[in-house]
């Protein structure tokens, strides 16, 4: 199959490789100078890049927001299921916050064996949240 | 990442500080390289903000040792080559297709290219650019030899006996021609 449009292609960027360092080692007045040669307005045109490159930065930024913000729900989802599944943990932890003093009667009242692990983590998480229990402590 | 790369490189904020840094002439430059790689439809200026998007996103980096604005000019020059090499691509894998492998199943799926119309759309939108560049030096035969040997791969040695100029005369002609080929873009002339 003839695709011409490839060949030229190839050929054109062969023409751009071979003017390409006389464009890089051309000096700045020469830079400046050509465009305004041919018509261009140097100051416009540069101040058009810059803007479109700055909202391209800020764009980069969210994006890299965005990514760490999803890595760190990832990470919180993945230490919630892992407290989560540590059911024994929670029930001693609960058994032990139980037999403490200060607690209401009707907490006292209870006991964790009487429980389902369902209700076992629910209570775990709220004495964690009251402050009774440490999860810390309760991991040893 | 290599313990040492903080040393040889530059960081991606020290990178985004380099081309913030960006003179006019240094923009225009790039715009200029640009113009020579981003061949039709592509616009130059769209060239650069990718060449910068993909300097930022750090997928390659700028050694210490190189100008920001050159680091950024190689990576222009590196986008048109790599799209070059998928097009050539694509046209290997339709050749395979249509011409070799009975077992449909088997083939590499190809990026999703032009139709045929658009190609021949494409074909004719882009006939005898290389007509249209010989004709930006009519009347001058050392610039064309330049453009036609450039366009053919011919090296610069080789090229430079071609055209009977010593190595001063042929470097003052080959800018010229690099001028000429940016100042036609600048008017609206296309690759």
């Amino acid at each position: 199959m003839t695709d011409k449009r490839s060949d030229e292609r190839r050929h054109l960027a062969s023409l751009a490789d071979a003017l390409f360092d006389d464009l890089i080692a051309a000096s700045d007045d020469d830079i400046l100078s050509e465009v305004a040669k041919a018509g261009g307005d140097a100051a416009a045109i540069s101040d058009r890049m810059r803007s479109q490159f700055e909202e391209t930065v800020i764009q980069a930024r969210k994006e890299r927001m965005k990514a760490a913000k999803a890595g760190r729900k990832a990470a919180q989802t993945a230490r919630a299921v892992a407290e989560v599944v540590d059911i024994s943990i929670a029930r001693r932890a609960l058994k032990q916050a139980l037999s403490q003093d200060g607690l209401s009667m009707a907490a006292r009242n209870e006991t964790e064996s009487d429980l389902t692990d369902e209700e076992v983590l629910r209570k775990y998480n709220d004495l964690i949240h009251l402050g009774v229990i440490d999860p810390e402590q309760s991991d040893n | 990442m290599n313990d040492m790369e903080p040393a040889v490189a530059l960081t991606r904020d020290e990178l985004e500080e380099g081309i913030a840094a960006f003179t006019n002439a240094d923009w225009l430059r790039l715009r200029s390289v640009a113009q020579l790689y981003a061949i039709y439809p592509v616009e130059p200026e769209e060239m650069v903000q990718e060449a910068l998007c993909r300097a930022i996103a750090g997928s390659r980096k700028c050694p210490r040792n190189v100008s920001v604005v050159r680091f950024v000019a190689e990576a222009i020059r590196s986008i048109a080559h790599d799209e070059l090499q998928k097009v050539e691509n694509q046209r290997d894998e339709v050749s395979v297709h249509d011409d070799t492998i009975e077992n449909l199943d088997a083939i590499t799926p190809m990026e999703t290219g032009p139709t045929a119309e658009e190609r021949m759309i494409s074909n004719e939108q882009s006939r005898d650019t290389e007509n249209r560049l010989l004709e930006l030096f009519d009347g001058d035969d050392e610039a064309q030899f330049i453009v036609l040997g450039t366009l053919s791969g011919t090296e610069g040695a080789e090229l430079r006996e071609i055209t009977g100029l010593d190595q001063t005369g042929f470097n003052s002609k080959r800018r010229y021609v690099r001028r000429k080929i940016n100042s036609a873009i600048e008017n609206g002339f296309t690759l």
